[in-house]
């Protein structure tokens, strides 16, 4: 199945960290693309720039934001959209997106990916807002399913019920990380193949996987370490879902050396429709 | 009370929750009255989960968002840090970001306040004045390295300039550069920080310091008095001539030592690409 925007199928990928600049522009590993966190390369000039510049000469980028803030019920900031599609064109994204979330409230940012209640308000404000966003911006966005730790009385709908509206509403596309998928089930005793069956999955264009944190009575999603058994079976049953997507592998605390995240992102080539590579 | 609860004023609610300092189930407490959520009916709004009641699924939040804040603040002032203490500081850093909470995008501007907060709050703070030049050198540091590119005078277009009409040459300085003129040996202090040395606190003495960028990499060149006062009036637009002018007018210039080193200082700045442009 391919999306219905034809957005292409990059392979595999890593974020582009700062720990890693030198040896991605010293090697140039054999990798298909990256994914750079927007606002770190929303500065005036500097190292990081000059890096992604000289990266998105060779490989493919695409952006994923942290501080888009849709789900906020403050005024959307046209200012961070001229300068988020600034940086799309200077890096020729892509696509770009962010998270289904809010992150602060009355000009406040908390960094953080706050949870919306899943409500007929938040849904009509969030599609709303998302077309504004697409519409000034000239594209698709592709907004990630969060990791949560609370739920909310007054939701009325399913988190995955919700996503799938807005995705259908908004006319918009989902990154859809299923470390996330595990973590808000197992943080809420939810049905993973039921958040999965709900997706409409010709509006999936990017796959996020990465490690996490069992603390035994919650899972943090910290972006640590390897990826868990059973985060990789969700993403094999994504992969059959969308016939294969471009796959992220997220690795953002304790970031070891470039050669053993890109060995944990190639663990995914087994799990891809019509690999023929041997677990 | 759910019913009522607009995604407004819900999103109010929890951010005043999380962001507070008296911890979930205090807040919720606190806030009860003017958002209309008693702690009974917060038990509804945030039920608990298979392991953990709902304080404690919404005190994920105000942990991890506290954590992300302090590491943040934590990498970006070891100097600080260094002088106060951990504690002390941690204490600092969390007022500071109760008073001014971050407005940015990104959380590299955290900081952006710090100096200027240390300088004015109304908490006793010992070493008031050397806390926050160390603040400010260290936010300096991060500005440099992420300020706009502009292109660099080379040291053979610095040396092609004719000889004759150097007083008459301006200097347009990067735009990665600051100035600094300090009440203690700052830069001193934090080169020994950095170098994981653990300095005493340093007796008042006036320093002279050029934050910058070099080859993408933020720098720190120490400056004399002389030094200083001509750079100064340099990115002020002066040519060479009113630049020595100035630098000369320091109290206790050292006319002879300035003249002697000028050329090969030239050189070291623009090979530091202190300068964009010399222009005639």
């Amino acid at each position: 199945m391919t999306n219905r925007w034809n957005l292409p199928d990059l392979g595999l990928g890593l974020g582009l960290r700062a720990p890693h600049y030198e040896y991605v522009l010293e090697h140039e590993p054999e990798l298909d693309w990256f994914e750079i966190i927007s606002e770190n390369f929303l500065v005036a000039g500097g190292w990081p720039l000059h890096v992604l510049d000289r990266v998105a000469e060779r490989y493919p980028i695409a952006m994923h934001g942290v501080s888009m803030s849709i789900g906020t019920t403050d005024p959307i900031d046209h200012d961070y959209l001229v300068r988020l599609k600034a940086l799309a064109e200077r890096c020729q994204a892509k696509w770009l997106g962010d998270h289904i979330c809010w992150t602060g409230v009355a000009g406040k940012n908390t960094h953080d990916l706050l949870p919306v209640p899943y409500t007929e308000e938040s849904l009509r404000h969030v599609v709303e807002r998302v077309r504004i966003v697409q519409d000034f911006l000239e594209r698709p966005l592709v907004l990630e399913n969060p990791s949560t730790y609370v739920e909310f009385g007054h939701s009325s709908m399913p988190e995955e019920q919700w996503i799938a509206r807005l995705l259908e509403e908004a006319d918009c596309a989902l990154l859809l990380d299923v470390n996330n998928v595990y973590v808000t089930a197992k943080n809420h005793g939810l049905d993973m193949k039921a958040w999965l069956d709900a997706i409409p999955y010709d509006r999936v264009v990017q796959v996020h996987i990465a490690g996490h944190t069992n603390k035994g009575t919650h899972i943090i999603d910290t972006h640590i370490g390897p990826i868990v058994d059973e985060v990789w079976e969700l993403y094999a049953d994504v992969m059959q879902r969308t016939g294969n997507c471009s796959t992220l592998l997220e690795w953002d605390a304790e970031i070891p050396a470039f050669g053993v995240v890109e060995a944990e992102l190639k663990k995914a080539l087994v799990h891809r429709v019509g690999s023929s590579v041997q677990p | 009370m759910s019913h009522g609860l607009t995604l407004d004023r819900f999103e109010h609610w929890m951010q005043e929750v999380i962001l507070s300092p008296l911890g979930v189930e205090a807040a919720v407490a606190r806030f009860a009255d003017e958002f209309g959520i008693s702690p009974t009916e917060f038990e509804q709004l945030v039920p608990a989960g298979p392991e953990l009641t709902g304080a404690e699924r919404l005190g994920i939040y105000a942990r991890m968002i506290g954590l992300r804040f302090m590491e943040s603040m934590d990498e970006d002032f070891l100097g600080v840090i260094a002088l106060v203490g951990k504690p002390r500081f941690r204490e600092l850093a969390e007022q500071y970001l109760l008073d001014q909470p971050s407005r940015a995008h990104s959380l590299n501007q955290l900081g952006a306040g710090f100096a200027d907060w240390l300088a004015n709050t109304e908490l006793e703070l010992e070493h008031r004045e050397l806390c926050s030049e160390l603040a400010r050198v260290e936010r300096a540091i991060l500005d440099v390295y992420e300020a706009p590119d502009a292109p660099t005078l080379s040291v053979d277009a610095l040396l092609a300039l004719p000889r004759d009409r150097w007083v008459e040459t301006r200097f347009t300085p990067s735009p990665a550069l600051q100035l600094f003129r300090c009440k203690y040996p700052t830069n001193a202090y934090l080169s020994d920080v950095f170098a994981g040395r653990s300095p005493e606190v340093p007796a008042p003495g006036e320093s002279f310091l050029c934050v910058h960028r070099s080859n993408w990499r933020s720098s720190r060149t120490d400056l004399t008095r002389e030094q200083h006062a001509l750079l100064t009036a340099l990115i002020a637009g002066a040519p060479l001539a009113d630049a020595f002018a100035a630098a000369l007018a320091e109290e206790s210039a050292d006319a002879e030592g300035l003249m002697a080193t000028i050329g090969e200082t030239f050189e070291d700045w623009t090979a530091k690409q202190f300068f964009r442009s010399a222009e005639l």
